[in-house]
């Protein structure tokens, strides 16, 4: 077995903070399908009851299919539960991967957390 | 909760599958039965469902790599028990679908026959394959000679959702269609296109505004599935450089969009990407049709590479002689077996594929005649693949355009099979309206009965039966067809000898480029009668993309293996030809705002008395009205099209085609009041008098002469004073 399965866990140790009201979570190194699961089970705890949640993936240096679908299945789940997600720190490649491949619309994507913070909050 | 989100958890509980669990392990991987169908490999809950058929394989073995990996780290062979009739399926658990690539070993019967071709040395790929890998990178040709039996066109498992957010198909009626015939790569990689994704669809998608702009309403795309564009043996004779198959009508993969065509291929989302696009041009008001070669394959003949088909199944994909030669009938090696039984259901298949998991409205085949050839070659009179196409139900609202001849011969624009669903590319509107423009003597009659839909060949069907055209991605473009006599195909490699020799087409006196303004002057005319005769003729106009900017290939009428300055469209042509391109937006939206120009049915040339109608559906003239003149020597086309707008007003375009050198003084039907002539379009006139703005024609001075200046073209229409 190698050993990608730990660099690919795309969470950082740093719990989820609240500010406003709104969920920050930090992801980092690759979102693919081998860490995929486990960020959808953390965004989804988040938004089981609605609430606002803002993605930070300044520190994603990888995001595959799995990992698009992951962000947006996080849209999908707070549109149902009322609640609203948004994006900070995304790079230029992702921006444009996510915008040939169509992902990219669903979003608000925000410069820094703190834009992001207060636009959530708003 | 909402009402949606408690239905799609009641639907969870039930989602659960109670045979989603290994039932033993085979090459050290865990898995169980697998699932007959669908065909391919499919994800499923907690693994890959893996099926695959040949009536004739007495094993099969499924290979698996990691991603990029030359070698397998596991091969699993089917059981005997895995295998249901001629269809061997197993689900393997645990995979990492993004870390995946497979394909087959299959073994031959004991006693082989001399079509088989098995050789379970071979790796090959699903012919089911939805995405491949190896050719993400456009024009990279693998380092050195493939080893021998290496695995090129590797099968991978792409994810098959998508967020269509409510997509609708535009389903546009057939006879209001406007096609435009682009290549993918062609369309944005000039480094003049601005897009940030350049040669690929969502460098296409960044275009749709153009398109728009422009008019059109349908796009149809040259080849996108699967193919290597590597794959030509011959090089540029001045520069030594290998040649391209950039066309693509070359099939590897009848399921994968192609990878080196998405500007996201390198990481395996060419499948999100190409849907993307079509969401985007469904957005946009526009149709997406895929251009598809079903007639052979990649795999060309005995000489060729085994890629999947041959290994799999040869004598039921193939059309073979009785010693297992490939009968050759598409002209490229092989031909693709199309009404054996088997054969039938894997084009099925795919087309339905494309529609439900692409969401693409229609198809354009390919040398179609071979469609309608029996597994022995010959014609068939009720060719059932034709038949299963033309009436099946997931297909139903798809526009079907046959290219309705072959390689070999079989030539049948207005007797292709139709089963009152098929259009055709009709090859004697392109002949007949080449003649026509040039001034040919004794081709009037003939352009007469095209311009109207051609109803000698569709008569029972309607206008959309035709898909007319001047122009296509073979042959001249419009401005070459305008500005060479002769092709200019010696940088394909084959001493010039390739391509069509008879194009019909006229230089406008000098042989390609020329400083003579008589000359240029006169090729901008011949571009615009070409224009403006296909968008007022009944039946579907196809543009090809870049004729409306006056797009050259500098003679070159098959540039099939040029990827570059020849072949891309050249987006400062835009600013250019200008005046072109705003003739042409014209054009079309005339074409748009007049029912006249767009019946479904074919006219009779009689007016419907109980309505009131003012003239008959269809009328001829010539210099004097009601008199037309259809003698040998006639080079006059005047036509009056009348009908009524969707608010039963009178809709009333007269066209009036001069081909001869000189003007002509033609005399005016006669309008009654308080309707009068207004003039759409002149080519005689200079820009950007040559075409007005529909809605705002100026009237006719004179009510009762119009004057057609030498080799012009004349429109008008009836307004309120």
């Amino acid at each position: 077995m190698d050993t990608v399965q730990e660099k690919t866990a795309a969470q950082k140790a740093v719990p989820d903070r609240t500010a406003d009201q709104v969920v920050v979570i930090e992801l980092e190194g690759e979102l693919d399908s081998r860490s995929a699961p486990a960020v959808q089970q953390r965004v989804v705890r988040q938004l089981e009851h609605g609430g606002r949640l803002l993605l930070d993936v300044t520190a994603l240096t990888y995001v595959s299919s799995a990992g698009l679908r992951t962000l947006l299945l996080a849209y999908r789940r707070a549109v149902a539960a009322g609640g609203r997600v948004a994006l900070t720190g995304v790079s230029t490649e992702l921006a444009e991967i996510m915008q040939a491949t169509g992902f990219l619309h669903f979003f608000d994507c925000f410069e820094t957390v703190a834009d992001g913070l207060s636009a959530l909050a708003a | 909760m909402s009402m949606l989100d408690g239905a799609a958890r009641a639907v969870w509980a039930f989602a659960e599958r109670v045979d989603a669990y290994p039932s033993r392990y085979i090459g050290g991987l865990p898995v169980s039965r697998g699932r007959p169908l669908p065909f391919g490999a499919t994800a499923v809950d907690g693994g890959v469902n893996f099926s695959v058929y040949s009536n004739r394989a007495a094993a099969v073995t499924l290979v698996l790599y990691r991603r990029g990996k030359p070698e397998p780290f596991a091969e699993l062979p089917f059981p005997d028990a895995y295998r249901v009739g001629g269809v061997f399926a197993m689900t393997v658990f645990g995979l990492d679908v993004e870390d995946l690539e497979y394909g087959y070993r299959v073994t031959g019967p004991a006693r082989a026959k001399p079509a088989d071709r098995f050789d379970d040395r071979l790796v090959l790929s699903d012919p089911y394959a939805r995405a491949l890998s190896g050719g993400e990178s456009w024009g990279e040709r693998p380092a050195g000679s493939p080893a021998p039996g290496e695995y090129r066109h590797r099968a991978f498992v792409p994810p098959e959702d998508f967020d269509w957010e409510g997509d609708r198909p535009p389903r546009i009626p057939d006879a209001d269609l406007v096609i435009y015939e682009a290549h993918v790569r062609g369309f944005t990689r000039h480094p003049s296109s601005g897009v940030r994704f350049p040669g690929t669809f969502a460098g296409l998608a960044e275009k749709l505004p153009y398109l728009q702009e422009l008019g059109v309403n349908c796009l149809e795309l040259m080849p996108i599935f699967e193919y290597d564009e590597c794959d030509n043996p011959r090089s540029d004779p001045t520069t030594g450089d290998p040649l391209h198959n950039y066309w693509g009508y070359n099939t590897v993969g009848f399921f994968a969009p192609k990878a080196s065509l998405a500007a996201t291929g390198r990481l395996g989302m060419q499948t999100d990407e190409f849907r993307n696009l079509v969401k985007q041009a469904h957005q946009a008001g526009i149709a997406v049709i895929l251009d598809v070669v079903f007639n052979h394959t990649a795999e060309g003949d005995e000489r060729g590479p085994t890629i999947s088909f041959r290994g799999v199944d040869n004598a039921a994909y193939y059309m073979l002689d009785a010693d297992g030669h490939y009968l050759n009938y598409s002209g490229v090696g092989n031909t693709l077996n199309c009404n054996n039984p088997v054969v039938r259901g894997f084009v099925l298949d795919c087309l339905r594929f494309w529609v439900t998991h692409y969401h693409v409205d229609g198809f354009r085949f390919d040398l179609a005649a071979i469609l309608g050839r029996g597994p022995d070659g010959c014609p068939l009179a009720n060719p059932p693949l034709l038949e299963t196409i033309a009436h099946d139900p997931v297909l139903r609202d798809c526009k079907l355009i046959a290219e309705a001849w072959d390689a070999a011969g079989l030539y049948q624009v207005g007797s292709f099979p139709d089963y009152c669903r098929w259009s055709e590319w009709n090859g004697l509107y392109r002949d007949t309206a080449r003649r026509f423009l040039r001034g040919d003597e004794g081709t009037a009659r003939d352009m007469a009965t095209r311009f109207v839909g051609s109803p000698d060949l569709y008569g029972h069907r309607g206008t959309a039966a035709s898909v007319n055209f001047i122009t296509a991605h073979d042959g001249f473009t419009l401005h070459d067809l305008v500005s060479y006599e002769h092709k200019r195909n010696e940088a394909n490699g084959e001493h010039g000898l390739d391509g069509e020799s008879r194009n019909l087409g006229w230089n406008c006196g000098a042989e390609g480029p020329t400083d003579d303004p008589g000359v240029i002057a006169l090729r901008r005319r011949q571009m615009r009668n070409a224009l403006l005769i296909l968008l007022t003729s009944h039946g579907i106009p196809m543009l090809t993309a870049g004729d409306e900017v006056a797009r050259t290939q500098r003679g070159n009428n098959n540039a099939y293996c040029h990827d570059g300055e020849l072949t891309w469209f050249d987006w400062a042509q835009v600013d250019k030809e200008a005046d072109l391109l705003r003739f042409a937006r014209r054009a079309i939206a005339f074409r748009r705002a007049h029912p006249a120009l767009r019946r479904p049915v074919h006219t009779i040339g009689q007016a419907n008395g109980t309505r009131g109608d003012l003239f008959p559906d269809v009328s001829w003239h010539g210099t004097a009205p009601w008199r037309p003149d259809w003698s040998h020597h006639n080079r006059l086309l005047a036509v009056l099209l009348y009908d009524r707008t969707d608010k039963g007003d009178h809709d009333c375009v007269y066209v009036a085609m001069n081909t001869y050198w000189e003007p002509l003084e033609l005399k005016l039907p006669t309008l009654p009041e308080p309707l009068s002539w207004h003039l759409f379009a002149d080519t005689a006139a200079q820009p950007p008098h040559d075409a007005h703005e529909p809605g705002q024609e100026p009237p006719l001075a004179d009510q009762e002469r119009l004057t057609v200046g030498p080799r012009s073209t004349a429109v008008l229409t009836a307004r309120r004073c």
